[in-house]
């Protein structure tokens, strides 16, 4: 069984890849973790070493996550890709791993702060939603293959 | 970083980045604090003609294109907090100079001076790109570009009503622009104790020395070096405009003309000194990108940046000649052009990143602009005032969307290149303003619209043709293999074989 997990480091990633793991030891599974290295959108020259330093960050944090793999012996690979992530991880499940699963770790937008602030997130949420903004409702119409998408906590 | 964030002053980063949009808001507000006041100038001085304003607006965005050279070669040495600082310092100069100009010489060489005070966007730019994380920068310059904007609605919302009714009298607008420059001046000292360089501790570094853009193509370099030409070269409609009504002699302007000349052929020179060895040589297949894309997103900021510049300058004259109101009144309507960039600049980058298309959305906004310019030639003194309002609001929304989605797709072209293609499509905005203020001295305000209306228009075509999506990543990989995390492997073995050791 091959699943493919959209990695990027942060908490609800590490706690997907975890929660993956104990679901489906049993399967014997061959997990391969893709991270995608976006461009910041930046309009000036100063942006080559941003995104430098986050390739290296990402190539670290996949490492970590080979670890863990390692630790729990679990088959694992990775794949680092570079553009947006939404279409890039579909062009990655679609084209080159072909995986029997796909997990992806759905990002807490949880508001803060006072009303407007929290009126503010709720607008560009929903802007969200309504454009295919966020990676896991893009993928989620797109996606040829079973989804899992992990709530965070 | 969520859009509410802007709220958390504490961050340094925050902070930088308010203190920064509100530096580049002054500098807009002192850069278009002219036009809200002509009616009242041409009252007071009596040796004024409409003809004159109209040629004093040309100037004040004619030498921003030089400026924003000279801005970036400053910006690589001194770092952005020392340019900016200096550059309000320095502008508030030639905005005194104006404010109690007494000859046509006087008030026409300082608004030229002046007009390079439109360089403030770069040095932002380039400050909030050091303070921000990769993640938010996008974001970041949205807000930055939107809220900076909007110094031009603030001074058509308040200068009418400071120099009428705060100093009043025949020079009320000479105090008012006076005033502007002074606050300028005072932030500017401010700015140079308040900020710093990026977050302390960042190593600023210089940015490889680019003297011109790379191509891929012997074709593109034609198209580049075709391109280029207006970027300076537009300046020559100015000298034969000034020359045409007569406050400039034939032989000042062939001077003119001798040195525009040499400058254009000096960045010819440099495209090709640059390219003719990289072409010679043959660019790899997948470090191609198209010039194309290029070229159609500097004629969309000719068209809504250009636009917006050159409407600003006109439109309080506008509303208070169609409707016959009062200085104040009008200032406080043509502001809901301005006024719109608080919201829609931001949001045109925003769209632009959610969409799964952003040429679609480009698009969008281009066909948007020409029908909106065109609804607003429709407008004249029968139509209600609200539904005048309207239809501005209207244009403007899709004017600064279209801004903010143009500057969406740029980092995606060829991110190596992203500074210097941005550079060029920005200075297309100056170019587009000082074409249409140009025109705009020889039609009425309704061809006027119309004339914008086609502009877009001819924009949409050309990135129907030109534009394609960016297509990242496809041919760059970065496949981290197994040798590369044995070569980590041994490596950590070692480190802690030698901490154990």
């Amino acid at each position: 069984m091959k699943i493919m997990i959209a990695y990027d480091g942060s908490r609800n990633a590490r706690l997907a890849l975890a929660q993956t793991i104990t679901m489906f030891r049993e399967l014997k599974p061959q997990i391969v973790l893709v991270a995608v290295a976006e461009n910041p959108r930046d309009i000036t020259s100063g942006n080559e070493d941003l995104f430098q330093q986050e390739v290296s960050e990402l190539k670290g944090y996949l490492n970590e996550a080979m670890d863990v793999c390692q630790n729990e012996d679990v088959g694992a690979e990775t794949l680092l890709l570079e553009g947006d992530p939404r279409k890039m991880l579909l062009y990655a499940a679609e084209k080159k791993i072909h995986p029997d699963m796909l997990v992806i770790a759905r990002h807490s937008h949880e508001p803060d702060g006072g009303f407007i602030a929290r009126s503010l997130t709720y607008f560009v949420d929903e802007l969200d939603y309504m454009t295919f903004g966020s990676v896991s409702s893009f993928l989620a119409r797109r996606i040829q293959c079973p989804l899992l998408i992990l709530p965070s906590r | 970083m969520k859009v509410a964030d802007v709220f958390h002053f504490r961050n340094a980063e925050i902070k930088a980045l308010h203190l920064t949009w509100i530096a580049f808001f002054i500098t807009f507000y002192v850069w278009f604090n002219m036009a809200p006041l002509a009616s009242s100038m041409l009252k007071s001085v009596d040796w004024l003609t409409t003809d004159d304003i109209r040629l004093f607006a040309i100037c004040n965005v004619a030498l921003t294109i030089p400026a924003r050279i000279i801005v970036g070669m400053a910006l690589d040495r001194f770092g952005p907090r020392r340019v900016f600082s200096v550059l309000m310092v320095l502008m508030a100069i030639p905005a005194l100079v104006f404010a109690f100009g007494n000859t046509m010489t006087q008030l026409l060489v300082s608004r030229l001076v002046l007009s390079s005070i439109g360089a403030s966007f770069v040095v932002g730019i380039h400050m909030t790109a050091m303070w921000f994380k990769p993640k938010d920068i996008g974001f970041a310059e949205g807000f930055y570009a939107g809220w900076g904007n909007f110094g031009s609605a603030a001074a058509a919302i308040s200068l009418p009503t400071i120099a009428l009714h705060m100093y009043g009298g025949e020079d009320g607008w000479r105090w008012a622009i006076a005033q502007s420059a002074i606050v300028m001046a005072a932030y500017g000292v401010y700015y140079w104790f308040a900020i710093t360089d990026g977050p302390v501790g960042t190593v600023h570094r210089k940015p490889r020395k680019a003297v011109a853009l790379e191509v891929s193509t012997w074709g593109d370099m034609v198209k580049l070096i075709l391109w280029t030409i207006p970027l300076v070269g537009v300046l020559s409609i100015l000298v034969w405009r000034i020359q045409n009504m007569g406050y400039l002699s034939t032989t000042g302007a062939a001077v003119c003309y001798a040195v525009i000349f040499a400058i254009v052929c000096y960045q010819i020179v440099q495209i090709l000194r640059v390219n003719v060895p990289i072409l010679k040589k043959g660019v790899p297949e997948d470090d191609k990108y198209p010039f194309n894309s290029v070229a159609a997103l500097n004629s969309t900021y000719f068209a809504n940046f250009g636009a917006e510049l050159a409407v600003v300058s006109m439109l309080p004259m506008f509303f208070e000649e169609t409707w016959s109101l009062s200085a104040t009144a009008a200032g406080l309507i043509a502001a809901s052009f301005a006024f719109v960039n608080l919201v829609a600049r931001p949001m045109g980058g925003l769209v632009s990143d959610r969409m799964g298309n952003r040429r679609f959305v480009m698009l969008s906004y281009m066909f948007g602009i020409s029908i909106g310019f065109a609804l607003m030639g429709l407008m004249n003194s029968n139509w209600p005032l609200i539904i005048a309002v309207a239809i501005t609001v209207f244009t403007s929304f899709f004017v600064q969307g279209a801004e903010g989605a143009t500057f969406g797709i740029i980092p995606s072209i060829k991110r190596r290149l992203t500074g210097q293609i941005s550079g060029m499509a920005g200075a297309y905005g100056n170019v587009g303003a000082v074409v249409y203020l140009t025109i705009f001295t020889f039609v009425t305000p309704t061809q006027f619209f119309y004339i914008i209306a086609a502009g877009a228009f001819i924009s949409w075509v050309l990135c129907v043709m030109w534009l394609k999506e960016p297509e990242s990543g496809f041919a760059e990989e970065y496949q981290v293999s197994s040798v590369d995390l044995q070569i980590e492997e041994e490596e950590r073995r070692r480190q802690a074989a030698a901490t154990a050791g």
